[in-house]
């Protein structure tokens, strides 16, 4: 259990791995906007099967995959259920009120559920072969422009690793006190939902006391060990672009390009 | 030897509260020295430490001196002295910083604003010198109480501190844990010649230090070697502390009519006396 993570990164050496976190972040970002390019069939064949060569690209078991979109299964389901019965236009096939199956609510359908599988796909891929802290950096390097406009890019970014390093450790604390308040006789496991978040509170109470005593000794520790804010600040971590990252980008400019030559005009 | 450390008349009071929680003390530390700061809890052992590095501020007073190194603590040398003070803290976790061991070493460093190359370099020597080098890639959550320890001693190491100050660091860790943290700080002393002032619980620990300041309700009620310390039976359980073993053990066997010579310290000395003894029996 201890074992959890944000974005659940599982340790690998294939090709995707070897890439920049902040090519990979970049790409997935840039990733969402371009696949709204795709209008026809023949753009969301391809854009499919680029998703899919990236996938097979990560050596990852298809399961690890699934797993990532099993959570949102329903609101894909559900979304594209909105488009097939709301959608007019083209032949109407079925209607029942204001319920109606056409030719565009069928192929908006689709597209919708391909868009927003592939996105999660993406985003899993990034997600699995990156470490959160390598995102965290990537994330930084991302923001740094607003340091033009006295944005404390440094300190977020020492705030957000700081937090990915504790997620574990209060994870502990959680497992900690729910033994603690089990072994009183309080129950978590049993009821119905509002007994349960009900059993829930008892745990906030001193998770939240103990965040803040972890707060407090790690600042002091902080400060003991010579740290004063990001001025004259070196560092131990940083990245490097390589070859990696010129495939990566290729692959994407690629893709893009594709989709913009193919694309209903 | 020369001092390394000294107050003079520190008081300090925190906000709100009656009483001072250190009430005007004087004492020095020599260089070099392991000393043991004991007491029972709320004594004021661990506002000393927070004061010797300017974590806390001492009450104003024309008379208050606190030195370190040989430079006076002021808002202007706080860096200076923080620079040659390395504290461990009781509990593991919350002293980790980075997000792994390699990056929790660095920590300091970064903040001093070392150039890279030389990072790496003396990060890896001292991750080595702690005997973590299988770990250097391990995050917190993998690794036990003791091994956090040893990361947090590596880290403060890559510095290169005069003084480290272990704040029960040994108190949330297994018995084991406990042996192995102490004699690599020995090892590190030793090797560095660093000072050492160890607040402690642990009375077997105490009674290994060159010097003991016994601290009772912010005040210093005794400062000796171990011997002088440990022999004042009343005084040690004035603090609310058990004797060490081998002092209980002597003082029962004076009891029962056995000599034992006031210049025995240590277990195995303790040991070889009772031997011969038996043999002239």
């Amino acid at each position: 259990m201890s074992k959890i993570i944000i974005g659940r990164y599982i340790p690998g050496d294939s090709l995707i791995y070897k890439m920049d976190p902040r090519g990979k972040l970049l790409a997935t970002i840039c990733f969402i906007f371009f696949i709204f390019l795709a209008n026809n069939w023949i753009t969301y064949s391809i854009t499919v099967f680029f998703s899919i060569v990236a996938i097979l690209a990560t050596r990852l078991r298809i399961k690890v995959l699934w797993d990532g979109i099993k959570p949102l299964i329903w609101l894909i389901f559900f979304t594209s259920l909105l488009q097939l019965f709301f959608t007019t236009g083209g032949t109407t096939y079925w209607q029942w009120t204001i319920f109606t199956i056409s030719s565009y609510g069928l192929t908006n359908a689709v597209y919708v559920f391909i868009r927003f599988t592939l996105i999660i796909l993406i985003s899993t891929v990034m997600t699995l072969t990156t470490m959160p802290l390598e995102i965290a950096d990537a994330m930084e390097w991302l923001l740094s422009p607003l340091r033009l406009i006295k944005v404390p890019v440094d300190k977020i970014a020492l705030v957000m690793s700081i937090a990915l390093r504790f997620v574990p450790t209060l994870f502990d604390q959680v497992l900690k006190i729910m033994n603690a308040q089990r072994s009183r006789g309080a129950d978590f496991s049993s009821g119905g939902l509002i007994k349960r978040a009900k059993a829930i509170a008892p745990l906030l109470v001193p998770l939240f006391i103990s965040s803040l005593e972890t707060a407090i000794d790690l600042s002091t520790a902080m400060e003991s060990r010579g740290y004063r804010g990001s001025q004259g600040r070196s560092r131990y971590r940083i990245l490097k672009w390589s070859k990696y990252d010129l495939y990566n980008l290729s692959y994407f400019v690629l893709l893009v390009g594709l989709l913009l030559v193919f694309r209903t005009h | 030897m020369d001092n390394i450390i000294s107050f003079s008349n520190v008081s300090l009071t925190y906000p709100e509260a009656k009483r001072p929680a250190i009430n005007n003390i004087s004492f020095n530390i020599k260089k070099g020295s392991w000393t043991a700061i004991i007491g029972h809890n709320g004594s004021g052992k661990s506002t000393i430490t927070r004061l010797i590095n300017g974590l806390l501020i001492p009450d104003k007073d024309s008379d208050t001196i606190i030195e370190v190194d040989g430079i006076k603590l002021s808002d202007d040398t706080v860096w200076q002295v923080r620079d040659r003070v390395g504290i461990v803290f009781q509990n593991p976790d919350n002293q980790f910083v980075g997000a792994t061991v390699a990056d929790d070493v660095a920590f300091g460093l970064e903040n001093r604003g070392v150039p890279r190359e030389q990072m790496l370099d003396i990060v890896d020597k001292s991750i080595a010198n702690v005997g973590m080098m299988e770990y250097k890639f391990a995050e917190p959550s993998n690794l036990s109480g003791g091994q956090k320890q040893r990361v947090a001693i590596a880290g403060i190491l890559a510095v290169k501190p005069q003084i480290i100050i272990l704040d029960e660091a040994t108190s949330m860790l297994d018995p084991n844990g406990r042996k192995s943290i102490l004699s690599l700080v020995r090892k590190m002393q030793a090797k560095n010649n660093l000072t050492v002032i160890s607040i402690t619980h642990d009375i077997d620990e105490a009674e290994k230090a060159d010097d003991i300041i016994v601290l009772d309700d912010g005040v210093i009620i005794d400062q000796g070697a171990p011997e002088t310390i440990f022999k004042q039976a009343d005084l040690i359980e004035k603090i609310g502390l058990e004797e060490p073993f081998i002092y209980r053990l002597m003082t029962k066997l004076r009891e029962n009519g056995i000599d034992i010579p006031n210049k025995i310290k240590s277990q195995e000395e303790l040991l070889e006396y009772l031997c011969q003894l038996n043999l002239k029996m």
